[in-house]
Formats: C-alpha cells, sequence, structure tokens
C-alpha cells in the first residue's frame, strides 16, 4: 500500500539511496569486479568484427575512412582522436585502454572511465544513468553506449511535449 | 458550484468526522499483527478472486537504517517535459481537465533563478533553447513535508524511510 503516490517521484528519476548516517553511497571503484550489462548496441551484423578484418592487414595511418563506416562521423574529441585509439588494431573484436590492456564490448564502461572520470564514479554510484533491478540486491546497468554514441555521445536537441494548458483553458 | 466556504466546512467536517469515528490504527504497521495477519488473508483474498491467481501481499515496512532523499541535477535538465507526461501515464493522472504534478520552468541564464521571469508554456521547435536553462517542479520529498499537515483527510504523510506518499482513494484534490 505504501507505494501509492510514489511514482510521481519515480518518474523524476533522481532517486538517490543515502544511509541512515548520510555518507553510505556505494561506490565501488575496483574495475574487476563483474557488473551485468545489457548487450552493447552494435549495428546489425556488425560484430564480430573480425569476421572482416581477420584477413585484412591493418592500416593505422589516421585518415577519412571512404571504403567502409562512412556512416560513422566522429565527433568526439575529433581532433585529437580516431578509430584505433580505442579500438584495437590486433584484435578487432575488443577495445582497449591507453595502457594497452585489451577491454571487451561490454566492458566499455572501463575505457570511458578513463577520461570521464567523474561520470564513471557517478554511474558505479547511481547517480548517472540507468539500472534495472534491486537497488541494494542484484541489478544490471546500461552501458554509457547504451544511452551516448561512443562517436558522437552529445544529446541531440529535440522537440519538447506539448506545453501546459494556461488555467482558463484547462478544460477543452 | 459549491462555495469555496462551503466546501471548506463540509471538508473540515468530513475531517473531523473521520477522525472522531476512526477506530483502529490509520497506517498497516501501527495495527496489532494479529489485525494485520487478518487484513493481509483478506486482500490475498480479494486479489485471488479479481485476478483469479494466488497473490501474496507482503507487510514488509520500510527497512531499518535506509533513508530516501531526493536529488535533481538541474544542470542535466534540458526542458523536454518527457517526466511531465511519464507522472501523468504512471499516476493515472486527468488528462482532461489537465494535470500535470510536474511544472519544468525555463528560466534565462542571464537571470539566474528568477521565478518572475520564469516561463512553463515555452514551446519552441527544440530544447534546450540557447541562453536558457530548466527547472522541473514537482514533489520535492521534503524530509519535513508541510503538505502532510495542512491537508484535511489524512491522504498524505511520510513513511519512516523517508518517502512522502498520497493514498489516491483519500485524497480530495484539496490545493
Amino acid at each position: 500500500m505504501r507505494s501509492r503516490g510514489v511514482g510521481i517521484v519515480l518518474a523524476l528519476s533522481g532517486l538517490v539511496l543515502l544511509g541512515a548516517d548520510g555518507t553510505k553511497v556505494p561506490v565501488a571503484t575496483n574495475a574487476s569486479e563483474h557488473l551485468e550489462v545489457p548487450p552493447p548496441p552494435f549495428s546489425e551484423g556488425i560484430f564480430p568484427c573480425s569476421n572482416c578484418h581477420a584477413g585484412m592487414a591493418p592500416d593505422r595511418h589516421r585518415r577519412e575512412l571512404t571504403a567502409m563506416h562512412t556512416d560513422i562521423v566522429l565527433k568526439h574529441d575529433e581532433t585529437h582522436r580516431w578509430c584505433l585509439d580505442c579500438h584495437d588494431a590486433d584484435n578487432r573484436d575488443v577495445l582497449h585502454l591507453a595502457s594497452g590492456e585489451l577491454v571487451p564490448f561490454d566492458e566499455s564502461y572501463r575505457l570511458c572511465g578513463q577520461c570521464h572520470g567523474e561520470k564513471y564514479r557517478d554511474w558505479r554510484a547511481g547517480v548517472h544513468g540507468r539500472r534495472t533491478g534491486n537497488w541494494n540486491g542484484a541489478k544490471t546497468y546500461l552501458l554509457c553506449v547504451n544511452c551516448h554514441s561512443p562517436h558522437q555521445p552529445r544529446f541531440h536537441a529535440l522537440a519538447p511535449k506539448p506545453a501546459p494548458r494556461p488555467p482558463n483553458r484547462i478544460m477543452k | 458550484m459549491v462555495s469555496r466556504r462551503l466546501f471548506t466546512q463540509s471538508a473540515a467536517g468530513a475531517a473531523a468526522g473521520m477522525i472522531l469515528t476512526a477506530c483502529g490504527p490509520k497506517r498497516l504497521y501501527e495495527a496489532p499483527k494479529d489485525q494485520l495477519q487478518a487484513r493481509i488473508a483478506e486482500m490475498e483474498r480479494k486479489y485471488k478472486e479479481q485476478l483469479g491467481k494466488d497473490i501474496e501481499v507482503s507487510a514488509a515496512g520500510p527497512i531499518p537504517g535506509v533513508h530516501f532523499a531526493y536529488a535533481l541535477d538541474i544542470s542535466r535538465c534540458i526542458g523536454c517535459r518527457r517526466c511531465v507526461y511519464a507522472c501523468v501515464a504512471e499516476n493515472n493522472q486527468s488528462r482532461d481537465p489537465q494535470i500535470h504534478w510536474i511544472r519544468v520552468f525555463e528560466m534565462e541564464k542571464e537571470k539566474g533563478v528568477d521565478f518572475s521571469h520564469a516561463d512553463p508554456y515555452y514551446n519552441p521547435a527544440e530544447v534546450p533553447e540557447e541562453g536558457h536553462f530548466y527547472i522541473p517542479v514537482g514533489c520535492q520529498q521534503c524530509e519535513n513535508p508541510p503538505c502532510t499537515k495542512v491537508c484535511p483527510t489524512g491522504a498524505t504523510w511520510a513513511e519512516r524511510d523517508g518517502i512522502v506518499v498520497i493514498d489516491y482513494d483519500w485524497c480530495i484534490g484539496w490545493p
């Protein structure tokens, strides 16, 4: 019964959990800990990348792609970054960190977290992004790339839902 | 049309009547164990009748040591009003007459938080608009909520874990 009216609050997406002493926000930073995540949002038929890349010699020169992947427009620090800063040229089916450590696509948050440390911390704490499941039990984290395109992470402007009717026209 | 005064008097009368005639605890968790068990059994029986399958009703209350709080990051709001309509759908609020429990205000960055220049009726092709920011105003889940003190029917209260709730069946829409 006590859930009545709670929906109003949950709809606002900002519910944050605090311990009774106000300090118990569960922040885990151990990168090796396994997190439940949904499948990464690959374009259809694109993964595993080695299906096509297996027989191709990597071309490590920064260039404009013309033969394939022309739909990808990089707007993500594009003056300093390009494909092979995140994608691994030797193992096409994984990503790599700045350290060279290989990470699978379902751990791409570790890659994002290298630059976006504050957002990564907030995401782990449940302040940024979305989780499903139990707040104090098993849960699934949406990956950064489930909401942000890794190639163009900034959200596009969108049309607002209709404005409320002014008081004198509340009735149709 | 009921005059405001008449309505006030009847509402106050109804509230007083409720308090005077109320016999027994107002909240489930205040009820003695045997009473609670009986009410839960009754609910389970009713739901089974309605839905045609076994339903388990839990009387588990707020988790000890847990306090919920509400936070809103204004810097991330783009004024899309998705939350306004999600709230209407989730809580099945009236569409006509229109009831929006969340109202999003558009403000000018130049003026800062200034409700005298806030516009809830903004309607551009796309948001966010250049030079503007947005504040969605809804229930703030106050730690010490004034609305629960003035409610004439006792329809709203704060749970022990901090969540402020409204009982639809008791709420008469008193503004």
